[in-house]
């Protein structure tokens, strides 16, 4: 937990573990707290109450420059009157390492990053790209237990941001060392991670690989920031019947009370489109924009709620057309379920499953 | 278009030439045999001659110098910890009150910095000489150079100092590796200032100084009021030879080393990619 000194509370009942070895992201809008972790983390602040343990010892108290954590800086903070080369060794020359050896790490990190071949320039000579590689090799050839990275990509163009995440992802499993990557931008997050948290006003709403937060969120705020979905209120009719929009549908979810207030999602990918015969819903195409891979058709069914689609076959604008889905595509979420709540509903009824039905594929 | 360019430049050199006419007119008599700064009668060294014999005077000089560059060094030490102390102040109140008060200490009167320091140099019982003069021109000196630091030290983003020590750097190593070197360019124009506020300063000077001790600029005044000697005019003469020289020394080196920068700058490019 941490408090400010006046009064506020930033974070609240922060309790998480990570692995060793794997891309973790803190996810969540701007101001939910999340460059206040990793800067505990790092040790720039303290928390308030509570512990943070690294290798099974506590490390509140351990100031920043004796903790096995390095950061790469949202801006950077590369020092601006020493060159590549001095930049990078930085971390090195004050551990007091031989000459010999510091050149040899200090080469060996600018490999890893592309930027061999510019040791001897300086830092105002370098672009965004090229200083944001600079920023990381610093950071790595300390070889840190934990690499913390403060939205590192925010200041780079789309094209740039898109090749550092591969360059990121691939230093990561050629290093193995446990990156903690901060970011508001989900698409980042799905792309690099192999665990993701998502935060908001100071609490980790959901944590999981990000294929069970995409497939599985566990609130609106989540189903929400986490990609496009369609959220409609609903009713659980029983196990594995769910109605909403005044019709019944058959779902995969079970373990609900009787008629239990719910919401759905349905992501937008999940919809298609059919005839209006064999559509599950009947919408009136509102608008359409072509997005490149796909089109976001903006719908409107007979109660005035609105679906969104996204297909790669275009609609007619303001045409009737069917949507239909599979039961699979319905993710029903309760109202203020925690999180070790929805787990352990999870597992309950995936294990009834398994004992019916043999796997059942998610 | 051209007339008018005609027109300013004709300005200018005007007033260049008013505002370096008393100077050239003191230069130009300090070659008079005639002892007036009239009536050139011929050719000679002999004021310079005579500056060179005079021991007082050279001991003077010295001390002036001395002075200068030990003063400077002395408030740039303590101006570079003052500014790095304002700029951990958290409180834009309070911090900014320091400024305001740093500031009123370059725009008040010589004069009245110079009395007051008379007044506590007699109260506590220091010795009016050398201690007096380095005290009151390392006091004044202070502010000058706090201005001229803090803007740097005001440019370095806060995270420099994450970095480093995220990099293991001790508080020490931060400031010796990373502030230090950030704010150099601030340091060098501060002490530079320094040293020339302490170079001619008068005012405040004249207050502090004892009966057995002097600088250049306290010096000159007291000889021009006993009566015209052409050695001031030789003196001041050398001391405008010696600034230009000075200037001269810093425009080339400067120019010389955004050279080099350049043609370093050229030279990379060529670096493989």
């Amino acid at each position: 937990m941490k408090r400010y000194d006046d009064g506020l509370t930033v974070l609240k009942n922060i309790d998480f573990e990570i692995e060793r070895g794997k891309f973790y992201t803190l996810l969540g809008p701007s101001g939910c707290g999340k460059t206040t972790i990793l800067r505990m983390i790092a040790g720039f602040m303290e928390p308030t109450a509570g512990s943070i343990y690294l290798d099974g010892k506590v490390i509140n108290k351990v100031p920043p420059e004796k903790r096995q954590v390095n950061t790469v800086f949202q801006d950077y903070a590369l020092f601006p009157h020493l060159n590549v080369f001095e930049n990078v060794a930085f971390g090195l020359r004050i551990k007091k390492l031989k000459k010999d050896a510091i050149a040899s790490k200090v080469t060996e990190a600018l490999k890893m990053v592309n930027l061999n071949g510019y040791e001897n320039r300086g830092i105002t000579e370098m672009s965004g790209g090229q200083r944001q590689r600079v920023a990381i090799a610093r950071a790595i050839v300390n070889e840190p237990e934990v690499l913390l990275l403060d939205e590192p990509l925010s200041a780079l163009d789309l094209k740039l941001r898109t090749e550092m995440q591969y360059v990121l992802r691939e230093l990561q499993q050629r290093l193995g060392i446990t990156f903690i990557f901060v970011t508001h931008d989900q698409e980042e997050a799905l792309a690099m991670s192999d665990y993701i948290f998502v935060m908001n006003e100071g609490r980790i709403e959901q944590s999981g690989t990000p294929n069970d937060i995409y497939d599985e969120p566990i609130n609106r705020f989540v189903a929400d920031f986490i990609g496009e979905s369609n959220i409609v209120p609903g009713v659980m009719i029983d196990d594995y019947l769910v109605e909403f929009n005044g019709k019944r549908f058959e779902c995969v979810d079970a373990g609900l009370r009787a008629s239990e207030p719910i919401e759905i999602v349905i992501r937008p990918e999940d919809l298609v489109i059919t005839t209006q015969e064999a559509g599950k819903l009947k919408v009136r195409v509102d608008t359409q924009l072509f997005r490149g891979v796909h089109y976001e058709i903006s719908c409107y069914d007979e109660s005035g709620q609105e679906w969104l689609v996204h297909s790669t076959k275009r609609a007619d604008v303001g045409a009737q057309i069917g949507l239909t889905f599979d039961p699979e595509a319905i993710h029903v979420m309760r109202f203020g379920e925690t999180e070790e709540e929805f787990d352990r509903r999870l597992e309950a009824y995936e294990e009834d499953e398994e004992a019916e039905v043999g796997s059942h594929e998610r | 278009m051209r007339k008018k360019n005609g027109i300013s430049n004709l300005y200018l050199v005007l007033v260049f030439a008013v505002l370096y006419a008393p100077i050239l007119y003191l230069m130009y008599y300090s070659f008079n045999s005639g002892g007036t700064m009239h009536d050139f009668e011929s050719f000679t060294f002999d004021w310079y001659k005579e500056v060179f014999a005079d021991t007082r005077l050279i001991i003077i000089v010295i001390n002036t110098l001395i002075i200068a560059l030990l003063s400077s060094t002395i408030a740039t030490i303590i101006a570079i910890f003052g500014s790095l102390a304002i700029e951990n102040i958290r409180r834009a109140r309070f911090k900014n009150t320091l400024l305001s008060l740093n500031n009123v200490l370059i725009v008040s009167p010589d004069v009245i910095i110079g009395a007051s320091f008379l007044i506590l140099f007699t109260m506590v019982g220091v010795k009016l000489g050398f201690a007096s003069v380095l005290i009151s021109h390392v006091a004044f000196s202070i502010p000058i150079a706090v201005l001229m630091i803090l803007p740097r030290l005001q440019e370095m983003s806060p995270t420099l100092i994450d970095a480093a020590r995220d990099l293991g750097a001790s508080k020490r190593e931060v400031l010796t590796k990373v502030i230090l070197p950030f704010i150099r360019p601030g340091i060098f124009s501060g002490f530079f200032m320094a040293l020339t506020y302490s170079l001619d300063d008068f005012a405040v000077t004249f207050f502090v100084t004892g009966s057995g001790y002097s600088t250049l600029a306290v010096e000159i005044y007291s000889r021009a009021r006993q009566g015209v000697s052409l050695s001031i005019n030789a003196l001041s003469t050398l001391i405008f030879l010696f600034t230009l020289f000075l200037v001269v020394a810093y425009y080339i080196s400067t120019r010389r080393s955004e050279k080099r920068k350049v043609a370093e700058a050229a030279s990379r490019v060529g670096v493989p990619e």
